[in-house]
Formats: C-alpha cells, structure tokens, sequence
C-alpha cells in the first residue's frame, strides 16, 4: 500500500515540501500524508501561495538603483563611468532582453526611481484579484465602452485597451483601483485565456519623469513587464512565465504607444 | 573609459544586501547604513574567506545579519533611547490603526512579524538559502531555523487572512520587540 508515509511526518518535511528541499522518494511520502490530512494539506497550500506572493512582493527591491556612496568605496579601483551604468542595467535584467528586440532599446537606459513601486503595485493587485471567482472585475467587457470611458476619466487619461485576441486572451473587464501616485486612481484590465490563466494591465498617473524602456520585475511564478509612456505608468503582469509574458507585453506596448 | 577593471565580486551582490537590511531594519536609511558597514566588514575579511566553502552570498549575508545584531544589542543598551523609537514608528505600535490597513497588504502585515522571521522568509523564500546557510547567517542552530520559518509562515498567513494581531499572543515572543509592552 502507498497510503500511509514510512515514517512520520513532521513539521519539518512540510516546510521542506514546500520549499523543495526533499529527495523524490520522500516527497511521495509527504503527497501521501497530505492526501490523508486536509489540515496539514491546507497549511502546505497556504504556504506555497504565501511563497509565491513573497516573490513578487521582495522582487521590487532588486530594482532600485544603488546610491553612489554604497558603491564608492569600489569607485578607486575602477575609474570608468560606464560601469556603474552598466551594472545597474544588469540587474534590471535589461540586457538579456536587448537580444533580438531592438524596438525597446527606444528608450533611455536610466536608472529606476521613477516607477520603483509601480510593478509593485501593479503585482498585488494582479494577486489580489486574478484570483477571483465570483468578482474579478467590477465592470465586464461586455460594457466595454462604458468601462472605458469612466477608468479614463478617473485615471485622467484618455486609455486604450489593448486587444490580446491574437494570443488567445480576452479581455473580462476592468476595475478602478487605489494608487500611490497622481491622482491616486489606477485602471486594471484583466484578460484570461482559455485555461483560465489570467493577465493584468495595470495603469496609473503621476508617474514623473522621462519615459522608460521596458522593464522586467518578478521572482517566481508572477512577473510583470512596465514601462512609463507620457507621465502615465504600465505594468502587465501575469504568472505565463517571462518568456510567455514577453511577446504579450510587447503587442500591448506596441497597441497603447501607437 | 573602455579600459575598465572587472568589478568586486561584492559590488554584484549590493541590491540583495539592500534587500536584506531593508527587511530587517523596514527603513530605507538604517538599511544603507548597515550595507556600508557590511561592505567595509567583508572587504576588510575579503582574504581570510575560504573560497569555495563560503559561497558569497550567505558569506555576506552573514556579515550584515551580525552587524545588524550588534547594532540591536548597543541600541537595547540605551532603554532612553529605544522605545522611544519604537512608539514612533510602524505599524504595529498605535493599535487603533490595524484596523484602517488593507488587511491583505503583505507588506503591512510583513512589519508586524518579528525580524527575524521576516529575514527568513526573504532568505530561504526567495533568495533560496538552504536551511543550513539560513541557520548560519542567523548564528543559530538548524532546528531554529526551520521552527522560527514554520512559525513565520503560519503567523504572515493568519494576518493576510485578516485576523488582528492581537489574537494568539507571544507575538513579539521571540525577541521581537521586548519593550513595546513597557512604554506609556
């Protein structure tokens, strides 16, 4: 029989399920017990979206800019003024993305203070309400123009919405949502495909500064592509994977700055 | 400015530092501060670490966590000072406020965790520290660790599922912050 685990199961070996740490023979083991206590098994499942939303939320901290008096003690030993520059964008992840789409590379390479909290942001309410049943947005695309027209209104720009038909999204809706900057009203336009995998847009005001490039947020499951177009901030975010997540941002990117 | 030399090993590492101080101290100068002193305490160590048995990240994460703990112990040792500080700031300190948060915000309820449990969840969560290397960065033996990481998880679940952080005392039980109790 393979219903009961060989030995004991203990709080340690639900922590290292969840954090991947145990052999394959053992983590059989666990799925066995787990099948067997809805408690435990509950707890595990809290800890794994706990885990996953603990990645998006501390992926915003690798994104801010260094400050020069961190970095000034390595300055003596490196005269260039391109490296730190370069260094930045490293983090950033942007040039593993400069590969093969030059198109982004429109935009100025500067450093992140500008929309530091904006996929941020833009991350916990794609959390929050992607994974709604019952409401997920709180005016259905089927009223799309009326949608539109109230979100631009309290957003104060006049917005677009992207169509991601050709990537097998449709659009569910949208919803006005609090936000730190401008005039602290943000729109969010969710979109789901045919397995139920959900995309956020997320705009907002205020955001100061130049425009951005492209940029890339995100540990784990959820990420976020965002950009700042014309003092307004974008974020698209969703849990496809980077690679998935990629050419989708790109064709609302290219939709919304046309 | 072609003819650059390669960059310090460290210098790569300074944003998860950052990251790191931030989620121990929860403000942003403090966490600088530590920074620099961990930078300055690893470049002064840089020649007795053993290469390959200290991987770099928990090498350094070590330094940080024990500055930041004798930064603790110094400003415990001034009772004038710190809860002063503490009736201050976060959170956690006016209770009436709980209760205008978005419970669901994780990061409101990140600051009511104590730190190091906060740490934990950063170090094995997301930076993917081993239970071993989480156990030496915080000096404490593995059975701690894992004990303190089930109790993390299980506290940030209960308050991002909106229970008040009154509930289930022994809150600040684990070194937290003893004097919260004690400031008029």
């Amino acid at each position: 029989m393979s219903g009961s685990p060989a030995t004991k199961v203990t709080e340690a070996d639900l922590l290292a399920y969840v954090d991947d740490r145990l052999p394959p023979e053992r983590r059989a083991d666990i799925e066995a017990h787990l099948a067997l206590n809805p408690e435990d098994a509950a707890r595990v499942a809290g800890w794994q979206n706990q885990a996953d939303d603990l990645r998006v939320h501390f992926a915003a901290g690798l994104d801010e800019p260094v400050p020069a008096a961190l970095t000034a003690v390595f300055a003596a030993q490196r005269p260039s003024l391109l490296a730190p520059v370069l260094r930045i964008a490293a983090v950033l992840g942007l040039v593993v993305l400069g590969a093969g789409a030059g198109w982004f590379g429109r935009g100025a390479m500067a450093p992140a203070t500008v929309v530091a909290a904006l996929p941020q942001e833009a991350a916990r309410a794609h959390l929050v309400y992607s994974k709604e049943v019952l409401h997920p947005v709180e005016v259905p695309a089927r009223e799309e123009q009326h949608l539109v027209a109230w979100l631009s209104k309290r957003v104060g720009t006049a917005l677009k919405v992207p169509s991601l038909t050709a990537q097998g999204y449709g659009l569910v809706g949208g919803r006005l949502l609090p936000a730190s900057s401008g005039n602290n009203a943000a729109a969010q336009f969710m979109y789901e495909n045919r397995q139920g995998q959900r995309l956020t847009l997320y705009v907002r005001s205020g955001e100061g500064g130049s425009d951005t490039s492209f940029r890339f947020a995100g540990e784990g499951n959820a990420a976020a592509f965002y950009w700042v177009d014309g003092g307004f901030g974008y974020a698209l975010t969703g849990e496809a994977g980077r690679e998935a997540l990629l050419p989708m941002a790109r064709v609302v990117y290219e939709q919304l700055t046309r | 400015m072609l003819f650059r030399r390669q960059p310090h090993p460290i210098e790569a590492e300074i944003p998860r530092l950052r990251r790191f101080a931030l989620a121990l101290t929860r403000e942003r100068d403090s966490a600088d501060d530590l920074v620099q002193d961990c930078i300055a305490r690893a470049l002064a160590a840089w020649t007795t670490r053993r290469g390959d048995a200290d991987a770099l990240r928990p090498w350094l994460f070590a330094i940080l966590h024990n500055r930041w703990r004798s930064r603790q112990q110094r400003d415990w040792a001034r009772p004038d000072n710190r809860p002063l500080e503490d009736a201050g700031e976060g959170p956690s300190e006016s209770g009436g406020q709980w209760e205008k948060l978005e419970l669901r915000d994780l990061d409101a309820a990140l600051a009511l965790l104590p730190e190091e449990q906060r740490a934990l969840l950063l170090l094995v969560g997301v930076e993917g520290l081993s239970y071993e290397e989480a156990a030496r960065v915080q000096a404490v033996p593995v059975g701690t660790v894992m004990s303190r990481l089930a109790r993390a998880r299980d506290r940030l679940r209960r308050l991002t599922d909106g229970e008040p952080p009154h509930k289930n005392d022994g809150q600040w039980g684990e070194g937290g912050r003893p004097h919260l109790r004690r400031v008029k």
